[in-house]
């Protein structure tokens, strides 16, 4: 059941990229994508720097608490016998 | 691999190093001087014209010493610059085409000197218009090719190299690159155990092919994502779909999810390992073709490599560059190896516990 939890977050997560390349096809320009590209565009393009790192961050840990959950629960697994 | 052999501790101890030494030196290193735009950049021919650049970071006390409009062979050198402690440059010009000429969009070089560095020169493509006027003969501030190519060798700044477009966001190569790169390592790895698997019929070598793949599916994730982002300024989309090598490189994420909804789907282990071996094995090849030979077959991706690219080639890649590319490569190689070892250990003792339970 985790693990089919873990797929579907990783499909999701990736054909989000699909879901807004469409979004910004059909309607041309959206507000929110602008606000967006206008806040990584500022310092010269410094800030998509630090959003990519944040993201990098982001991502490492999350994986990390997964795996951290999973251990917890093989560690009571294990201790009840 | 044992949790305290040398190996494993290199592996840690080097990935951390390395990662913090691309951390700290490719924020803190600066950028070097260039142009972020070009204003009023539509000139009429045969008579003088001003336009304005804009400089990004030329340090206090910049003094413009040449302002230059390449296009081919023709060359023009402006009569006077002005420059405001706002960031503007001001030159003002006289372009003459001449008869066999057409209206042509310039090149901007611009020549100066600063407290960063006496001799500092910047370039911007394509970012003047010069409209061809009726009569077009007249004197003009023409130069030799030959005056600008020796100007341009001389480049005594230090920082990395500020590219029109990527700017700042050149640092990314540090950071978003090497999940990539990452990535195709990681999946040759699980390639090797899963060989190693099918000559030996050792179990742990396919929970080693299963944990690389998962770890390079994150990479791949993450990798989409800040790509995703760098993309959205630099290429003014999330996800410009016309890119063979993003499109290829999705499919390649979804063959390898099917590599996991196959391990869900097969309760015996042998069998298992077995079948996903051999899928492992089979999906690699292509994979890489999707990722690296499609995209170099295609004539218009935006990626670095082939066909008219924004980033970076071979002359692009500069040495501050490279002092921090390659050990960026291997440091988040080796820290993503060192988190497959992690999910690695889990499995093992996961797969110890489930023996256990069927025993009982």
């Amino acid at each position: 059941m985790n693990k089919l939890k873990a797929i579907i977050f990783t499909i999701g997560l990736s054909s989000m990229n699909f879901l807004i390349a469409g979004e910004t096809a059909v309607s041309g320009t959206n507000a929110v994508s602008d606000a967006a590209t206008n806040m990584l565009r500022g310092n010269a393009k410094f800030n998509v720097v630090a959003t990519v790192l944040v993201l990098i961050f982001i991502g490492i840990v999350l994986y990390l608490i997964r795996l951290d959950r999973k251990m917890t629960k093989l560690e009571k697994q294990i201790n009840q016998k | 691999m044992q949790s305290n052999s040398k190996g494993y501790k290199l592996i840690k101890i080097g990935s951390i190093v390395l990662i913090l030494y691309v951390l700290i030196g490719g924020l803190f290193l600066p950028l070097k001087t260039g142009i972020t735009g070009v204003s009023n950049g539509q000139l009429k021919s045969n008579e003088p014209q001003s336009f304005s650049v804009d400089l990004y970071n030329p340090g206090t006390g910049f003094v413009a010493e040449k302002v230059i409009l390449k296009h081919k062979n023709l060359v023009f050198q402006s009569q006077e610059n002005q420059y405001n402690e706002a960031g503007y440059l001001n030159s003002k010009i006289n372009v003459v085409l001449g008869d066999t000429q057409h209206s042509q969009l310039f090149d901007v070089f611009v020549f100066g000197s600063s407290s960063v560095s006496p001799k500092q020169w910047m370039y911007f493509p394509d970012a003047v218009w010069v409209e061809k006027s009726i009569s077009d003969t007249g004197v003009s501030n023409k130069i030799e090719l030959s005056n600008l190519t020796s100007l341009v060798k001389q480049d005594i700044q230090s920082g990395f190299p500020n590219r029109p477009i990527l700017n700042e966001s050149i640092r990314n190569l540090l950071y978003h690159v090497p999940m990539w790169f990452s990535m195709m390592f990681l999946l040759l790895l699980s390639v090797i155990y899963a060989i190693k698997y099918l000559m030996k019929n050792q179990l742990k070598d396919d929970l080693w092919s299963e944990s690389f793949i998962k770890i390079a599916l994150l990479n791949g994730i993450l990798g989409c994502v800040t790509g995703s982002s760098w993309a959205s300024i630099t290429w003014e989309s999330w996800w410009p779909s016309d890119d063979p090598k993003l499109n290829g490189v999705a499919i390649g994420m979804f063959m390898y999810l099917a590599y996991l909804i196959l391990r869900t789907s097969l309760k015996d282990p042998y069998q298992r390992a077995r079948i996903s071996s051999v899928y492992a094995i089979l999906i690699y090849p292509i994979f890489m073709a999707l990722i690296a030979i499609m995209p170099k077959l295609s004539a218009d991706t935006l990626h670095p490599g082939s066909g008219g690219t924004v980033g970076f080639n071979k002359y692009d890649l500069d040495n501050t560059l490279r002092l921090f590319f390659y050990p960026a490569v291997i440091g988040w190689i080796l820290f993503f190896i060192w988190i497959s070892i992690l999910r690695y250990r889990f499995e093992t003792l996961k797969n110890i516990q489930i023996e256990r339970e069927d025993n009982e």
